[in-house]
């Protein structure tokens, strides 16, 4: 049984004035601890299927099914809660609540979960060591760097226990150095905790880490490739 | 964590937030001294005409009203006010309701001095009830109050009246009225005090002489009366007293002084009317302006909000928190309001607010020139209640709009 799973998947655009096809009957299977890339030139259709798979859009035919659930199916507000237990994200932008600070960012999700207070506490901390940025536990992203943030995120993605995190061009905005630190832990989360790693990005430096790439071009998977 | 989020993106933009929240505070105190100024103006017009010229009840035989001739009089006056003193008392306390009575008798007819005559309504008061129950000691500007001269038939009138006839103290002027048999009757008296009340035009038609030589000069008996007026201990008592009287003496009218100045009543519903209508425009200005402001917030946060969303925060919660931030911005305002209104009360409230700038204008209405604010406490949580609607008014537009967006696409935004 897949973790995801994509089942003719189409998405298209201003059906009725001037449609543009996303994605063109997209069948895909994604196992539980992957460290999967989905590459492809802008337009192709990645971020729209990252969306479709994480609940944030809903598909014009075909299904999405997590563990079995056809989340194409759920309501709006049924989809907040499924994303909120079941789903990490990480963004390009990163996207921390600024008025936080790092430790209460990652406590943050499971507050929504309605977790006890002893347990987001402890656990923020242990996820900030993990990311290696516990120092700053009491900083606000403010004063973070992009490439701390980005783990800041990384943290908050990891704090609900999702069954895996979808990471949309995670380090477009990253040096060298701090893309090969974030790139070091997600790749440990990957391989000790089996942390499912889902991708979409241009970064070849991300596609070299991963250990399964898939090509979309024109709304349609061009490559599956497990290197 | 959803009301220390609001608090903290409060202040995100120090400036924005404290603009307003300094709008809302002068909002409310100008609002709380609206009201102050209104219920103090009513206030103090409502004191002036019972301490400066009705009092709290006044009795007269109702053929008076009618007629005003003197042979409609209330006989042993003095006997009556005697028993009514004993008779009405504090049920729990024993403590006599009424302060004081002054039975007066009353005539109209002319003023003449050597220059000039007017039409006048003279009061025959016994000097010591009279002034129990009428602060003439604050209106008498120039001479003395009955008993404190030796002059024979003493009168007491306005500066204005003076002004008219052109007299001054210490002449004389002549009364031409009518008796209770109907006679043309006609005294002399001397200008011992020269008053000045709240109302230019009492100051106009009243004049005060002894009753005594009023009654003398009507062929009245020396305990006559043809009003009698009241002044109470407790306000509160004041139907309790009227009723009762009414019961006892079906021939006289018993009429409270909201009875006998209608004015007072319209100046109260008034006063309720536009305090009505000043605080719905500035709750609605308020509004206005909570709403812009929340709102820049709310689209300055599209993509942070979008991102709440994706991760799981459900729209109940964003609404919340949006409903939070605009209670805190627009109610953080009013204590500070409030505080600077109950400083401001400290002065305005014992020593006033002088318009005597327009003294004029207002003696001719019967005001005082000098209005002590007044504010009831219970305004302060009212106007803290107002406020607090006022906000959560603001805060659904902004809040809603927060709930319609689409965290795929304010994600993606660039």
């Amino acid at each position: 049984m897949s973790l995801i799973e994509t089942r003719q998947l189409t998405k298209t655009y201003n059906p009725e004035t001037v449609p543009v096809h996303a994605l063109r009957g997209v069948d895909l299977c994604i196992e539980k601890g992957e460290f999967t890339a989905i590459v492809g030139p802008s337009g192709s259709g990645k971020t729209t299927l990252l969306n479709i798979i994480g609940g944030l859009d809903k598909p014009s035919s075909g299904q999405v099914l997590i563990n079995q659930t056809d989340i194409a199916q759920l309501s709006e507000n049924q989809l907040i809660d499924f994303r909120r237990d079941h789903i990490g994200f990480v963004f390009q932008a990163y996207n921390l609540i600024p008025v936080l600070t790092a430790r209460e960012n990652v406590s943050f999700i499971m507050l929504l979960q309605k977790r006890p207070a002893a347990e987001r506490k402890a656990r923020a901390m242990e996820l900030l060591e993990a990311v290696g940025i516990a120092e700053k536990a009491d900083v606000r992203p403010i004063y973070l760097s992009g490439g701390q943030q980005q783990r800041v995120a990384v943290a908050r993605a990891l704090a609900s226990r999702p069954d895996f995190v979808l990471a949309d061009e995670p380090t477009a905005n990253l040096d060298s150095v701090a893309t090969k630190r974030l790139l070091d832990i997600m790749a440990r989360l990957n391989e000790e905790e089996g942390m499912t790693f889902i991708f979409s990005t241009h970064d070849q430096r991300v596609i070299d880490r991963a250990r399964r790439i898939i090509r979309l071009e024109d709304g349609k998977i061009t490559q599956d490739e497990t290197p | 964590m959803l009301l220390k989020i609001a608090w903290r993106n409060v202040w995100r933009n120090r400036l924005r937030s404290l603009v307003v929240i300094t709008a809302v505070a002068i909002g409310v105190a100008a609002l709380l001294l609206i009201i102050a100024y209104f219920q103090g103006f009513v206030g103090t017009y409502v004191n002036s005409v019972i301490h400066k010229e009705l009092s709290h009840l006044q009795i007269h035989p109702k053929a008076f009203l009618r007629d005003r001739e003197a042979q409609y009089f209330i006989p042993q006056s003095d006997a009556l006010t005697e028993k009514w003193i004993a008779t009405f008392k504090d049920e729990t306390t024993g403590e006599p309701l009424i302060k004081a009575i002054s039975a007066r008798s009353q005539a109209q007819g002319m003023i003449v001095s050597p220059k000039a005559s007017r039409a006048v309504q003279v009061y025959g008061v016994k000097p010591r009830q009279e002034k129990a129950v009428i602060s003439w000691q604050n209106m008498l500007k120039e001479g003395v109050w009955f008993g404190e001269s030796q002059k024979k038939h003493p009168i007491i009138i306005s500066k204005k009246m003076a002004g008219r006839l052109q007299v001054k103290l210490n002449k004389k002027v002549v009364l031409n009225l009518v008796s209770a048999k109907g006679e043309v009757v006609s005294g002399a008296f001397r200008i011992i005090g020269l008053f000045e009340s709240h109302s230019s035009k009492r100051d106009e038609v009243q004049v005060l002489i002894q009753q005594k030589d009023l009654n003398e000069l009507l062929e009245l008996p020396p305990k006559a009366a043809h009003e009698i007026a009241i002044l109470l201990q407790k306000p509160g008592a004041l139907e309790k007293i009227a009723e009762s009287l009414k019961k006892q003496y079906p021939d006289w009218s018993i009429q409270n002084y909201k009875e006998l100045a209608p004015e007072i009543q319209l100046f109260d519903s008034q006063m309720l009317l536009m305090l009505g209508i000043l605080i719905g425009i500035v709750m609605l200005a308020l509004i206005f302006s909570i709403v812009n402001t929340m709102l820049m917030a709310v689209l300055e946060r599209y993509r942070e909000l979008g991102m709440l969303m994706a991760i799981g925060m459900n729209r109940l919660k964003i609404f919340g928190m949006i409903v939070w931030e605009t209670l805190i911005l627009g109610t953080a305002g009013a204590p500070i309001g409030m505080l600077l209104t109950y400083l401001a009360m400290q002065q305005l409230g014992t020593k006033g607010l002088d318009l005597s700038a327009f003294s004029k204008g207002l003696r001719a209405w019967g005001f005082d020139t000098r209005i002590i604010f007044s504010l009831n406490p219970s305004w302060y949580w009212k106007i803290a209640l107002t406020m607090m609607l006022t906000a959560l008014l603001a805060a659904l537009y902004p809040a809603w709009k927060a709930i319609r967006f689409k965290p795929v696409e304010a994600i993606n935004k660039r």
